[in-house]
């Protein structure tokens, strides 16, 4: 066991000052947006023009792809109506004297029928919401599912065991002069508060692993498989890793929380007895294998949102913001096998 | 899976919503598009908003199911490089819709489920597709398994 110094040391208190070099980047960030926005009006104008001139098909292709775009550059409806209006407006104005009524009603009837076009990805995106929307009750119930476990292990490990050490204190106190006595009740007392310290440490470090950011993955790794083995009766094995240097935070921040997701799942529904954890570097990617030898799930089935649980969708798609992939396969009977992988660069 | 073909002969869908099964459905293919790039999804979208122009779809209608095809396009050309979609008309009691079959011999997708959700984009794109896609039309099949490719068909009738 490692000494505890390290890992109790208290955390220095920042004060919340301006941040100068925070703002800075953000003020870039906000000119850079500026000049997407003035680099998108004006291509909005130049296909807005290629449409009523030409009413092709392929500008309105164009000018869904603007809706798209304009949602990647997280440009609000409001503005983007407004930027349309704009585009409009000035079109028109250098058109007005040559126009008659009718030809201003049918360029006015073009352009909403290009606005409507623009407007496609924003009702795609709209209705997707509705989908987060209703899925959000389920990511509620598996905050409340881990909340439920933490306050488990407080209340009937720690709580119960620091209870057992008041006890054994509250006798010594009745009898305190009694000194052969009196030693072998404290001995007790400090291995149970020693176990308490132990519980609470494992704990916290499942929260948010310290040693992830201090020495890396494969010790922070470790460290969990060896707090899993204890509470869960598993044999694990962790294979490869051990060439491993230090790798981009981010990627070993997600590496871990996958295996950690994968083990609470194994330990929780695999029935497993033997779990082996590989891990190495291949094609520039980092990868891990967990696969166990539990009672497995039909992978391939419909139910597999149910099957797998939120927790390791939730994973799939933060390691595929990452450009990984992660994937489970499974039988009944057969064990489960979970892969993932995720680019070091 | 639907079954058609390209004798404007009207078939039977089976399997599907048996309920309705007396209503028999009839597919009439309009037009098949080879899809590689960017001219084949222009031609795909026409042909699909003029058929829906055609069987008196209202104008916003016209323009979502032309949405529909470029997300179904834009996924042909960006995973599997080429494919095919078709664009039929179909009827099913006293009823007129569109129907698109978008099918590719690509990469296929590893987790469907996955594929539908929100916010799911493998690619680091905006992860509209499919889920929005599914949320526009009134029917919506898949079919893929990895390394055998994707078929996508969806339907949208007359309101």
């Amino acid at each position: 066991m490692r000494p505890m110094t390290s890992d109790i040391a208290p955390q220095k208190k920042t004060e919340p000052a301006y941040d100068f070099e925070d703002a800075e980047i953000k003020a870039s960030q906000r000119i850079e947006k500026t000049l997407n926005i003035k680099s998108f009006s004006d291509q909005y104008e130049s296909i807005l023009i290629d449409y009523l001139e030409n009413k092709g098909e392929g500008s309105l292709l164009h000018a869904y792809e603007l809706g798209r775009d304009a949602l990647a550059l997280n440009i609000g409806l409001l503005d983007l109506s407004m930027l349309h209006q704009k585009a409009v407006m000035s079109l028109l104005n250098d058109r007005l004297n040559q126009y008659t009524n009718a030809m201003v009603f049918f360029f006015m009837e073009a352009a909403s029928r290009f606005y409507e076009e623009v407007l496609s990805p924003y009702e795609l995106s709209r209705l997707s919401s509705l989908q987060v929307n209703a899925m959000l009750p389920r990511l509620y119930e598996a905050f409340e599912m881990e909340a439920k476990r933490i306050a488990h292990i407080l209340h009937d490990e720690s709580a119960q065991t620091l209870a057992v050490a008041c006890m054994e204190i509250n006798e010594i106190s009745l009898d305190p002069k009694n000194a052969d006595y009196s030693l072998e009740k404290i001995s007790n007392v400090m291995e149970l508060l020693e176990n308490v310290r132990e519980q609470l440490r494992t704990l916290s470090h499942e929260l948010r692993p310290l040693i992830l950011d201090q020495l890396g993955l494969i010790p922070a790794l470790k460290l969990l498989v060896n707090g899993v083995k204890e509470r869960a009766g598993l044999q694990i094995e962790i294979i490869g890793g051990d060439l491993l240097g230090r790798m981009p935070q981010q990627v070993e921040t997600l590496m871990y929380r996958v295996v950690q997701e994968a083990l609470t799942n194994v330990s929780r529904h695999a029935k497993a007895d033997t779990v082996t954890v590989r891990v190495w570097i291949e094609n520039g990617a980092l990868k891990c294998s967990i696969s166990d030898d539990g009672v497995g799930f039909d992978s391939k089935s419909e139910n597999l949102r149910q099957a797998q649980g939120i927790g390791l969708l939730g994973m799939k798609e933060r390691v595929a913001a990452l450009g990984g992939t992660f994937f489970v396969d499974s039988e009944v009977g057969k064990g489960t096998v979970l892969i993932s992988e995720i680019p070091l660069c | 899976m639907v079954e058609f073909n390209t004798q404007n002969q009207g078939v039977n869908e089976k399997g599907v919503l048996p309920l309705l099964k007396v209503n028999q459905l009839h597919v009439d293919v309009e037009s098949i598009v080879n899809v590689r790039g960017i001219e084949d999804i222009i031609d795909a979208r026409h042909q699909g908003r003029e058929l829906a122009r055609k069987l008196g779809f209202a104008m916003g209608h016209c323009t979502l199911l032309a949405t529909v095809i470029s997300e179904l396009a834009r996924n042909i050309v960006l995973y599997a490089k080429q494919g095919e979609i078709i664009i039929a008309r179909v009827e099913k009691g006293g009823q007129e819709g569109v129907k698109v079959i978008a099918s590719d011999n690509g990469p296929g997708i590893e987790n469907v489920q996955h594929a539908l959700m929100s916010g799911y984009s493998s690619s680091g794109g905006l992860g509209l597709g499919l889920s929005g896609v599914q949320q526009i039309v009134d029917e919506f099949d898949i079919d893929s398994q990895p390394g055998q490719g994707t078929k996508v068909t969806i339907a949208m009738w007359q309101d």
